[in-house]
């Protein structure tokens, strides 16, 4: 049956080419946005398998809506726990859905102890179509089997670029297509001194881990 | 549907012997005649790989996707099941030509609405060979995004990394060259999906290369999480 249908589709066969349907795909470079202090070199031996931060960025404050619709302070929300923050959106084939998928896939390699103590947040960049319901079905694919769901967020696109821009990641571009790739690890001291970004595998986040739970 | 109803017709034939005895020249008769139609939409299927592109006629023998071993699959197995050849534990896999598709899967998606798929493709001939486009059963449209080298718009700005997702054109593929697309580098996005995938579907994918035609392969879900199958990228 399917190859039948796979018959009368070729001549439906869609040409790779261009933009395609793809609208705002320039995906402009974030290069000249002013930038973290973003150090992409290992971090000193043994410490950190992701990249180090020099100096630590201090843990971001910005308020923003969750799931539910209600106000959610991230910095009094977060605040002494190890939190890991991801802004990205849930259209994205790729990079977004490998992340959380690496996140949770880190979670359910660490001790109990420290896989309750993690708070994971995911900040959509595009909050015209990632709305509550939208965000909380797409992270329900991640955070199942773990003791806490994982916190989603919109807003108005000026608050969820307040928030980027707090959390000092390049502003996303193109209706939150192109956006950064880092996950911030903030630890119990409210700092984050490591980030992933697309090449990180789920071992080096549950590698970090431990250090980021410190108390 | 075709060969559904082909069996179909055969059984009645074979059914409709009221007296019992079924003379033995009419057995093979039948056998012969179930034989030769199983060939035919086995041909029609291998041909479905090749069928309209440049070399329909001589690829319509050699598009039979073969297994992750390398192994080929018997035309029995290939016909009875109608499924997914090469889609085990290394990925999908098929080679057409001088076109070799290795380590294929699409990733059970989290979105109702877009997936990616990955695979590597490697050009075993002398000539370079462009792949034009793609067509997936499972959605509505193909693309080619992020293709590492495809354009220096597609790499991504170095630093601190963007998510970005930049459509790429025809890719051209090197005389023994691989093009590899990997989570982070490269995709294959399937937008509008047509229904939930999930673990255990099979799906197929047409490639269609300039000199080559068209490849089919049947990519394998894979679950959220889990390693791709080929185990080279997650």
């Amino acid at each position: 049956m399917r190859r039948v249908g796979t018959l009368a589709a070729i001549g439906l066969a869609v040409v790779v080419a261009g933009c395609g349907g793809v609208a705002g795909c320039g995906g402009g470079a974030s290069a000249d946005r002013p930038g973290p202090p973003v150090l992409t070199q290992p971090s000193p031996r043994g410490a950190f398998r992701g990249l180090a931060l020099d100096p630590p960025q201090p843990r971001p404050t910005f308020t923003l809506v969750d799931t539910d619709g209600r106000r959610f302070d991230f910095a009094a929300r977060t605040r002494g726990r190890p939190t890991l923050l991801f802004f990205g959106y849930t259209h994205c084939p790729d990079v977004c859905p490998t992340t959380m998928a690496d996140v949770s896939t880190a979670l359910r390699g660490v001790p109990d102890r420290l896989r309750r103590a993690v708070q994971v947040v995911f900040v959509t960049t595009d909050p015209a179509r990632d709305t509550g319901p939208v965000l909380a079905a797409w992270l329900r694919a991640f955070d199942r089997d773990l003791p806490h769901r994982f916190v989603g967020l919109t807003g108005t696109r000026a608050d969820v670029e307040a928030a980027q821009v707090a959390a000092r990641v390049p502003v996303a571009e193109d209706d939150g297509r192109t956006h950064s790739t880092e996950l911030l690890l903030y630890g119990t001291d409210d700092y984050a001194r490591v980030v992933y970004l697309s090449g990180s595998s789920p071992e080096d986040i549950q590698h970090d881990l431990p250090a980021a739970g410190r108390d | 549907m075709n060969r559904r109803s082909r069996w179909a017709w055969v059984g009645a034939g074979a059914g409709a012997q009221p007296g019992g005895r079924v003379h033995p020249a009419l057995v093979a008769a039948l056998v012969a005649a179930a034989v030769g139609l199983a060939g035919l939409w086995y041909g029609q299927s291998a041909g479905a790989g090749s069928g309209t592109g440049a070399g329909a006629g001589q690829a319509a023998d050699s598009a039979v996707p073969s297994g992750p071993d390398g192994t080929t699959p018997d035309a029995d197995e290939h016909a009875g099941h109608g499924g997914a050849p090469g889609s085990g534990a290394g990925g999908a896999s098929a080679t057409v030509g001088d076109i070799s598709v290795r380590g294929g899967y699409l990733r059970e998606p989290a979105s109702p609405t877009v997936a990616a798929a990955y695979l590597s493709i490697t050009n075993t001939g002398a000539q370079p060979d462009t792949l034009l486009s793609a067509y997936c059963g499972a959605a509505r449209s193909t693309t080619l995004h992020d293709v590492p080298g495809a354009s220096a718009a597609s790499l991504p700005p170095s630093g601190s990394g963007s998510g970005g997702h930049v459509p790429a054109g025809p890719v051209t593929i090197a005389a023994g060259a691989t093009l590899t697309l990997s989570p982070g580098h490269g995709h294959l996005m399937l937008t509008e999906l047509a229904g939930p995938l999930r673990l255990g579907d099979n799906v197929s994918l047409l490639l269609s290369f300039q000199r080559t035609g068209q490849v089919l392969v049947e990519l394998p879900v894979v679950a959220i999480g889990a390693p791709a199958p080929d185990g080279t990228t997650r």
